[in-house]
């Protein structure tokens, strides 16, 4: 029953392998002895109609070709897969050295034509047969112990001149002609001076044959690393150890009929080394730009921002993603300029890399988180990165688009934002209030107009000045002219005193008392005024008195002079009819008049 | 003697018409100052705002005025117009302490706290006695002891009198040096008043850099409201000096002169 049910999905599964995509493929071993026998196959996923092999007279077919059929189904969670697989094979002997070329063989399949893969296969010169961890190696290995040449562990590396910074692709290969039951005790070398990011490997299991210096041994690649030059300098990458098991058949003394068939092996411990390799490492060149911070690589640089319109403390997301291939790992986090108001806080970084045999490549993304704490319009500039092209030997720079944020009030916060600033004492005083506007009479002027440097300011100087000077002038002129005057009346004082009491000595002889008393008088009045300037009607005895004393005038002839007034006045008034008293007057006048004449120059 | 009494005829003819032009457009604003004034007591701070300053826009001010409209900004939250209206009316009446009162109490919602740098006592107290009165009543002081000054050093020159020549000497010199001194504070008012070299910052918040230049270094950060002496100006870029010294460029459309 259950025979029935498989051929049943074996039919089935006839049918709809048309469906599938056909795979067409060849393979034989890469390096081959002379004389060695070894197998060409083609393989197909599909039944085919016509098989057209390729030119194969390079080499002598033994057998084939010899058709094989493999098929397996498998049902997964419910879900059926199948796999089939028609195999062609020829086995081959090599007779000539040299390199071939197997040319791709034709499948027809629903007439539909598939090439193969083409494969080249080099023959080399083969006294010994070669023990292979492979397949279809029937040849008896008559190796007792391994020698140097038949085991090695080699550290391959794609560049040996490097810019610091420009990665490396190293492989560490196994090359044996022995047989190996395992490898144990892998000691990686320490990589001094490099940063090392390993490549996904996959696990060691079969050993395929390479032709090295004309012998065939089975290599395979232990571990493929990637690593960056962190210094410049000859770097030395340290020797790597491994341990391998070494299959070595035993010698047996007695040999029965079946010893022959089996074989007895031991394994037997030994410690490879592989040699060391040195890298030169060159420094950068020089003229890197300020913002080179020692990537190196073919890198691009993306950055976004979440919102370029916000409000007061809210918070804004700007993000750079480096991407491309070189050491994207090593960038730091780029310099943004935030302005000085805004809160930033640290990155938050996430790393998308990818190791392989071209490098690391991937992404390293930079997000920060910034809070604007105050409304107003910023500009965050451009951000700038730049990276070694060890290509192109070249520094290139990257720059982003700048960004202006607009950052408006939050009218909710606008009082929590005042008082943020404030200690509790200054809490209180928020609660009394500005003082009330002026309400009276205000007085407007022009603005910036000032009564000082204004012409009325300035003509107010002038005016008084004017004035004051003007004042002066008047002032001067009269005095001289006041001063002009008297001195002509001093002048001529005495003469007209003189003149007046020739007059009156006239009227005394005549006998005339009154009007000889009354000329007298005219002389002496008219004399002081003359002499003093003053107006006679302004002179009273006292001012007299009081002007002569500044003259410095003796008192006594002072009082003889008032004495004589004195005297005339009152004889005007009660004529005396003696002569000699007359006489005496008019005497004692001319002294007192020449005696003032002395004095008053 | 003749073209001086024509002189002074037209130089009084000149001053009356001063005074009487000056009236007259006075009386036209005195009605709106009212206005405003009755829009504010209403709690209409934002009418009152627009009224006030339709009459500084006609190019009339007063201390008054300055800050009336500083009341209505600070009254309608916007404290920076207010703190630059009071600096204004400040300025005008230096000593008018309800202006005081009002700007320190808006000074304290301005985010920096600057410290004044402390200046030349000397410095210190001829501003001092400069802000004592405004420049128009330190030049009708100058004016009045310049004539007195006249008058007396006529005495002087008139009076025989030897006493009351070296009184009026005296007094004379005194009335001189009271006119030359208040002249100078006069001056020195006014040029406070129309230098307008200070400014209030209107930008929320300013980088000030380190030459006029975007890419110049960052110096310092300054927020709103603060007030700075403007030093030099270069194309869009001014040069401007905080109170405690420190100098640096900022986009000059980020301040309001005073």
């Amino acid at each position: 029953m259950k025979k029935i049910f498989i051929y049943l999905v074996i039919t089935l599964a006839g049918l709809t392998l048309i469906a599938q995509d056909i795979t067409f493929t060849a393979s034989a071993p890469g390096a081959v002895a002379v004389g060695e026998q070894f197998r060409l196959s083609f393989s197909v996923n599909n039944n085919a109609d016509k098989i057209t092999p390729p030119d194969l007279r390079n080499f002598y077919i033994l057998m084939g070709p010899s058709t094989s059929f493999n098929q397996s189904t498998q049902i997964i969670n419910g879900k059926m897969t199948r796999t089939v697989s028609y195999t062609y094979t020829y086995v081959l002997q090599a007779t000539k050295e040299g390199k071939f070329q197997i040319d791709p063989a034709t499948v027809t399949i629903k007439n539909q034509t598939y090439q193969s893969n083409s494969l080249e296969i080099e023959v080399v010169k083969g006294d010994t047969p070669v023990a292979s961890g492979g397949e279809g190696s029937q040849t008896e290995s008559i190796v007792t112990a391994s020698s140097e040449d038949d085991l090695f562990l080699r550290l391959h590396v794609n560049k040996s001149t490097v810019y610091r910074g420009e990665h490396i692709v190293a492989t560490i290969k196994i090359y044996s002609r022995v047989n190996l039951s395992g490898l144990e005790n892998a000691t990686f070398p320490s990589f001094n001076g490099f940063l090392r990011e390993d490549i996904e490997t996959p696990a060691l299991r079969s050993l395929e044959r390479e032709n090295v210096n004309g012998v065939i041994y089975g290599t395979g690649v232990l571990q493929r690393i990637v690593l960056f030059p962190q210094i410049a300098g000859e770097l030395v990458i340290d020797p790597m150890e491994l341990e391998c098991l070494v299959q070595q058949k035993v010698q047996q003394t007695s040999r029965g009929f079946f010893d022959s068939f089996l074989d007895s092996y031991q394994n037997v411990k030994q410690t490879i080394e592989s040699p060391p390799v040195t890298i030169t490492v060159k420094n950068l060149p020089d003229g890197a730009p300020d913002s080179f911070n020692g990537s190196v690589g073919q890198i691009s640089m993306d950055v976004s921002i979440d919102k370029e319109q916000m409000k007061e403390n809210e918070a804004m997301n700007l993000r750079v993603k480096f991407s491309g291939n070189g050491n994207v790992k090593l960038t730091g986090t780029p310099e943004i300029d935030f302005p000085p108001d805004f809160d930033v806080y640290d990155p938050k970084v996430s790393t998308n890399l990818n190791n392989s045999t071209a490098g690391t490549s991937g992404s390293k993304t930079f997000e920060i988180l910034a809070i604007p704490r105050h409304a107003g319009n910023y500009r965050v500039p451009p951000i700038e990165f730049a990276y070694f092209d060890p290509s192109k030997v070249e520094y290139k720079v990257l720059r982003s688009d700048e960004f202006n944020l607009v950052v408006t009030k939050d009218a909710d916060s606008e009082n929590g934002a005042v008082i943020s600033g404030f200690t509790r004492e200054d809490l209180r005083f928020i609660g009394s209030d500005i003082r009330f506007i002026k309400n009276r009479k205000i007085k407007l002027h022009p603005r910036d107009r000032t009564f000082f440097g204004s012409i009325p300011f300035f003509l107010t100087y002038l005016i008084s000045s004017i004035a004051f000077g003007l004042l002066i002038i008047l002032r001067r002129n009269h005095i001289k002219r006041n001063a002009d005057l008297n001195l002509v009346k001093n002048r001529k004082a005495n003469k007209v005193a003189k003149k007046r009491l020739k007059l009156a000595n006239s009227y005394l002889q005549g006998g005339m008392n009154n009007e000889f008393y009354d000329e007298l008088l005219k002389a002496f009045w008219g004399y002081l005024s003359d002499k003093l300037g003053i107006p006679v009607s302004e002179l009273s005895k006292e001012n007299t008195r009081k002007e002569l004393e500044n003259y410095q005038v003796e008192t006594m002839v002072v009082d003889d002079l008032f004495e004589i007034i004195d005297h005339c006045e009152y004889a005007r008034f009660a004529p005396s009819e003696e002569v000699s008293d007359t006489v005496y007057t008019f005497e004692k006048a001319s002294r007192v008049i020449s005696l003032f004449e002395q004095k008053l120059r | 003697m003749h073209t001086f009494f024509i002189h002074i005829k037209n130089i009084i003819f000149l001053m009356l018409l001063f005074s009487i032009s000056g009236t007259m457009n006075a009386q036209d604003l005195s009605m709106a100052v009212d206005s405003g004034n009755q829009q504010y007591i209403n709690g209409d701070y934002e009418a009152a705002i627009e009224t006030y300053e339709g009459i500084l826009d006609s190019g009339y001010e007063a201390a008054e005025l300055y800050f009336n409209l500083g009341n209505a900004y600070f009254k309608s939250h916007k404290l920076t117009p207010a703190i630059l209206n009071y600096e204004r009316a400040i300025l005008l009446s230096p000593n008018d302490e309800d202006i005081n009162y009002n700007l320190d109490l808006a000074r304290t919602y301005v985010v920096d706290k600057i410290e004044i740098l402390p200046r030349f006592f000397m410095k210190g107290w001829h501003d001092s006695i400069v802000r004592l009165l405004n420049s128009d009543n330190w030049a009708y002081i100058s004016i009045i002891t310049f004539i007195l000054f006249l008058l007396i050093f006529s005495l002087y020159l008139f009076r025989n009198s030897y006493r009351i020549k070296r009184i009026a000497f005296g007094l004379s010199i005194l009335m001189l040096f009271i006119s030359i001194s208040t002249f100078v504070f006069s001056y020195h008012h006014r040029k406070i008043i129309t230098s307008h070299n200070k400014a209030i910052l209107f930008t929320p918040s300013v980088t000030v850099k380190s030459s006029p230049d975007e890419s110049g270094t960052d110096l310092f950060l300054i927020h709103e409201g603060i007030k700075v002496t403007i030093e030099d100006s270069l194309g869009e870029w001014t040069e401007i000096k905080l109170e405690d010294g420190n100098k640096g460029w900022i986009q000059t459309s980020d301040i309001v002169k005073i």
